[in-house]
């Protein structure tokens, strides 16, 4: 657990007086559930870290890759640049994780956006029905691709449009205008 | 406007076949009142009705190309005044981040804003409607004039008798007017520079219960912008009614004049009609050039504010050959260094320091000795007065900028932030930063553990402040911006604000990671960070006057020394007080 850290940054790598401690990586590492709803993590068949959280690191600009796994004390003790790096089992334990954790609705039309003092009101319908949030700003919505929104409300919700142009017109018009 | 020669070209050639369209109707009507409806006397010949359907036809004709042109000539100067405005706005924008600090030392940040808004927006109004309408309307006065002469030359010279009045009063009303916009504009930055103020520091206006003192302030200046905008309608109202009153006066003239040419059949009736169509659309351009007197005077204030910034140059501007250091080894000297912020009043004085590479310098002193100011003359955001400071035996006046500041690091008491992600702000400075990269110095600056545990991530959304952070998360983040953007020098403007022992050994750890090996200043308020430095020089008004390792000063018994006691004493209070965070006071106090 005490190895110099590896990614980029090779000229921080020397002389550093206080290495930062660097996490377990994919190919050391196994996930699994035991008993069922907890999260296990063994490395190396080795250690066990008995309850650990998969995070993304980045959910939003790359919501695919890098995951943090935090233990107890929310202190990182894996990280995984990629899921397809680690064996089948622990790829589905983490992301049925990572969906239960970062759920999002789809947005499947939007009914009105109005913006008040920075703020904008949304009413829209989702795969869960119809929903009515507010975000704050442009700060909360993220364009993942040219054609994928993010959107995070300030109760920390999120909601998602794969392809906003597959929507209605009147949709895309309101998100042309307003995102 | 080079850029945009085609277009100017075609809004020229557009406001030109306008003009003629404009002045075509009225000659028309004449030759349908006096070929036609005249002559109807005489019986309606098939000729009389053919005359009349070929002049209503091109009546129709000449409308509709006019209403043709209006639109794309409209949509035309909209792109052109925009596309200017723009350009200016641009370069405003730019010049505002290359002027020198001490610009800003002396303006307030709201009326600076103004001038990038409202300002540039005065100007494109006016290069947006202003502009094309004074060409089309120049071009349309010199044509109606013309077709008034070969009308009637003496009833053409008796309309233009208010002419030369107008012309006058509408100097000195140009005069009168731009002075009260000035006013006017001045208390509108003002006003736009408190309200701004009061925002930014919302908290301290609450936290001392200001509300009632701050909203007295903006009260006084929201009645002095009142008074602003009050003093020059009055002047427009004036000068728009006088100018009203002597263009009726004209027209008073004409009919009776005009009439009395008709009786005496020197004069047919068409030709009346149309000289009265010519005569309004003569006046309404006079009349509104007035307006443009008022509509410039707004934009000519403005442009003297926008090109006040723009043609300001940045003081701190590099050298016709500046000396290009791509990797500096980090070796500062100040020789006989003056400096201060205003002439005459030095700052620092007679400061002589040699640095080695990689040596960390601790900063010590009293509030106001110099401590800052030494680190902002490190940044060039300031000169020296008077001797040199010199990096890698360079004079740092001589240093290419750009590559003086991409090897200094600075990581500041308050921390700054910018609207947008942790992760946007961490590679501020090194935007082509991968996210591992990110990652990597995050990690170094004990920064990723707890950007990891957002439900965001690195993707969490921070404000100006870093809100949605707390003190110590902000100084890790900045930390960790500052190893990305990987310095040979490093100012290091250490945080007051207390945390908790465990925060406290993670940001100390953090610096300890970011020190490594890079030429450091620390303005240090914790003894902690101070023990760590090779070498601590102590500033009292401006000047050095103890330098040496922690255990030579204490062993002084000079400056160092009794600050070092003051606050072991002070520490002892806040231990018998009870202080909030007693355990890191103690912690950070100690003092061998």
């Amino acid at each position: 657990m005490t190895k110099e850290i590896t990614i980029g940054m090779s000229e921080l790598e020397t002389g550093i007086e206080n290495p930062p401690i660097e996490p377990y990586l994919a190919h050391e590492i196994r996930v699994y559930r035991a008993p069922r709803n907890t999260v296990r993590m063994t490395v190396r068949n080795e250690r066990s870290y008995i309850r650990v959280r998969p995070v993304h690191a980045s959910p939003m600009a790359h919501p695919d890759n890098y995951i943090s796994l935090l233990d107890i004390k929310n202190e990182e003790v894996a990280f995984i640049k990629d899921l397809k790096d680690l064996d089948k089992e622990s790829r589905r334990v983490i992301e049925e994780e990572l969906t239960r954790r970062y759920l999002k609705a789809k947005i499947k039309r939007v009914h009105s956006i109005q913006m008040e003092f920075g703020v904008t009101y949304w009413d829209v319908l989702t795969d869960r029905g119809d929903r009515e949030f507010v975000i704050r700003g442009h700060e909360n919505t993220h364009w993942a691709t040219d054609k994928r929104l993010l959107i995070t409300d300030v109760d920390g919700n999120r909601f998602e449009i794969m392809d906003y142009t597959q929507l209605d017109p009147h949709s895309i018009r309101l998100i042309e205008t307003n995102v | 406007m080079f850029p945009f020669k085609t277009r100017v070209v075609l809004m020229v050639a557009i406001s030109l076949l306008y003009t003629l369209a404009e002045l075509g109707p009225p000659y028309i009507m004449k030759h349908i009142i006096d070929d036609v409806l005249v002559n109807t006397g005489e019986g309606i010949t098939e000729d009389i009705l053919m005359l009349l359907y070929l002049l209503v036809g091109a009546f129709a004709v000449v409308r509709l190309m006019s209403y043709v042109l209006e639109i794309f000539g409209q949509r035309l100067s909209m792109w052109l005044g925009g596309r200017v405005t723009v350009a200016i706005r641009e370069e405003l924008y730019e010049n505002l981040s290359r002027l020198e600090m001490k610009f800003y030392n002396k303006r307030k940040i709201g009326a600076l804003i103004s001038r990038v808004s409202n300002d540039t927006e005065s100007m494109m109004n006016f290069l947006v409607d202003g502009v094309p309408y004074l060409v089309t309307n120049m071009l349309l006065l010199i044509g109606i004039l013309v077709l008034l002469f070969l009308t009637s030359w003496k009833l053409t010279l008796l309309v233009l008798i208010p002419i030369p009045l107008m012309v006058v009063g509408g100097w000195f009303f140009w005069i009168r007017l731009i002075r009260a916009y000035r006013t006017k504009y001045y208390r509108w930055s003002k006003l736009i520079g408190l309200a701004s103020e009061m925002l930014y520091s919302v908290r301290l206006v609450k936290t001392f219960v200001q509300e009632k003192r701050e909203m007295h302030r903006f009260s006084s200046d929201n009645e002095g912008v009142f008074s602003g905008d009050y003093e020059s309608e009055k002047e427009v109202a004036l000068f728009f009614g006088t100018v009203r009153m002597l263009t009726s006066s004209g027209l008073i003239l004409v009919w009776y004049f005009g009439g009395a040419e008709i009786i005496d059949e020197t004069l047919s009736l068409g030709a009346l009609m149309m000289f009265i169509s010519y005569l309004w659309m003569l006046y309404e351009p006079l009349q509104w050039f007035g307006e443009l007197n008022s509509w410039s005077s707004r934009a000519m204030s403005g442009a003297e504010k926008v090109f006040e910034v723009i043609d300001t140059p940045a003081e701190t501007e590099d050298l016709a050959t500046p000396i290009t250091i791509t990797r500096m080894k980090g070796e500062v000297k100040f020789q006989n260094a003056f400096f201060g912020y205003n002439v005459g009043e030095f700052v620092l004085k007679e400061i002589d320091l040699h640095v080695k590479p990689g040596e960390m310098i601790g900063l010590v002193g009293k509030s106001g000795s110099g401590k800052t100011t030494m680190a902002n003359l490190l940044c060039r955001f300031y000169d020296l007065d008077e001797g040199i400071l010199s990096i890698d035996d360079v004079p740092i006046r001589e240093i290419r900028l750009e590559d003086l500041r991409r090897q200094i690091g600075v990581v500041l008491q308050e921390s700054f932030f910018f609207s947008g992600t942790i992760a946007e702000n961490i590679r501020y400075s090194t935007p082509d930063a991968t996210i591992e990269q990110v990652i990597a110095a995050s990690r170094t600056a004990n920064a990723h553990d707890f950007i990891c545990g957002k439900p965001d991530g690195y993707d969490t959304q921070i404000g100006e402040n870093g809100k949605g952070l707390s003190g110590g998360e902000k100084q890790r983040v900045s930390i960790a911006r500052a190893i990305l953007h990987n310095p040979r020098i490093l100012i290091l403007d250490e945080a007051t604000s207390s945390v908790d022992s465990h925060t406290e050994k993670l940001i100390q750890e953090a610096i300890g990671n970011l020190v490594k090996g890079r030429t450091t200043f620390a303005i240090a308020h914790r003894l902690s960070t101070l023990r760590r430095a090779d070498r601590l020089v102590v500033l009292d008004d401006g000047k050095i006057v103890e330098t040496g390792t922690h255990t030579e000063l204490m062993k002084m018994k000079g400056h160092f020394f009794r600050m070092v006691e003051t606050q072991r004493g002070s520490n002892a209070v806040m231990a018998v007080g009870g202080g909030k965070n007693d355990s890191t006071r103690h912690s950070n106090g100690h003092v061998s």
